[in-house]
């Protein structure tokens, strides 16, 4: 079957319900429309912003099919136009929410140990130990403290958080989840803290 | 079709979702304190075979076509019948039992609530009446 057809047919069992038509089609559209947006962001293809857009398109038009219609153009450009457009929103919402706080997340924390690598002058160092005595109060286990320090190194892999929290033993989709819910628990924590922690 | 790794981003969104099977999943595992590795085992598939588990559509329980839903479940995604389906029983059994839970205890809260409110009217009430100004 061409892909064509085989979109067309999948689009036609979500609608009447098939219970697997879902499936199939992630597992059929899923790398394409990486593939894609990667070649359209060539600066992110790393970035959990592309997977998460793909997902979120995706999973959007499974749970409610009507919304592509096939008249108009086919699905895997209507998907590839939803993907993009939710990373789009996805970075601008990102955007607003530095500008508007001081946040410590990733990107944040990165610039700050970018300006101490360029320049370590007394203060910096000040700066830098101030920083770090403050995430070890925050952060009491070491695997947290551990992961942050990876943070700061701009480290993204799954499979390197995963071997911090002592996950790496399980599949890899275990590993996604408990990885993620262990990131955003401490993102959580450094937004939450990202004052105090810029603060001297 | 997509390999192991890749898919595995989207069946861990998919499992946050109820629409989908991967959330029954999740819930089953929590229940257990298994993790996938475990959960193949039991369905007696592969464990890329439970990421395409967890990308399908979760029947419903109550609906006539409940069986042969999770048939054709189980014959794409290569893993045993009977065991989905008893999962999949579980798994609705012990969330409508915290449904009714929840739903009970939420009836007491307003019980309590409603008596709380009816003694402080009462008192109100005496409290008025022994009131000098008001004899």
């Amino acid at each position: 079957m061409k892909d064509d057809e085989l979109y067309s047919n999948v689009h036609e069992r979500l609608i009447s319900g098939d219970p697997i038509a879902s499936s199939e089609l992630a597992g059929k559209a899923w790398k394409p429309l990486l593939d894609a947006l990667k070649k359209r962001f060539p600066n992110l293809t790393e970035s959990e912003y592309i997977f998460d857009a793909v997902s979120d398109a995706l999973l959007s038009y499974i749970k409610r099919p009507t919304q592509f219609d096939p008249s108009k153009r086919g699905l895997f450009g209507f998907l590839l136009m939803a993907a993009e457009g939710d990373l789009l929103n996805a970075l601008a919402k990102n955007k607003r929410r530095r500008m508007k706080e001081t946040s410590m997340d990733t990107v944040a924390l990165n610039e700050i140990r970018g300006k101490e690598d360029i320049e370590t002058t007394e203060e910096d160092s000040k700066e830098a130990q101030h920083l770090e005595t403050k995430i070890n109060k925050l952060f009491k286990d070491t695997e947290d403290r551990e992961a942050v320090a990876l943070l700061l190194d701009g480290e993204r892999s799954t499979q390197v958080f995963a071997k911090v929290w002592r996950v790496d033993h399980l599949s890899f989709k275990d590993q996604t989840r408990l990885v993620k819910r262990h990131k955003d628990r401490i993102k959580k924590v450094l937004l939450r803290h990202g004052e105090d922690l810029h603060g001297k | 079709m997509a390999n192991n790794r890749e898919l595995a981003w989207i069946a861990t969104r998919a499992s946050d979702d109820a629409f989908f099977l991967g959330r029954a999943l999740a819930e089953y595992k929590q229940f257990h304190d298994i993790n996938d590795d475990a959960l193949a085992v039991i369905l007696e598939c592969k464990l890329e075979d439970v990421l395409k588990l967890d990308l399908c559509r979760l029947p419903d329980d109550q609906s006539p076509g409940f069986q042969s839903d999770v048939r054709r479940i189980a014959d794409f995604a290569s893993c045993n019948f009977i065991n989905l389906v008893q999962i999949l029983r579980e798994v609705a059994s012990v969330t409508s039992l915290q449904t009714l839970r929840g739903d009970a205890s939420t009836s007491l809260l307003m019980a309590a609530r409603d008596r709380g409110q009816n003694e402080t009217r009462k008192q109100k009430r005496k409290d008025s009446k022994d009131d000098p100004k008001n004899k």
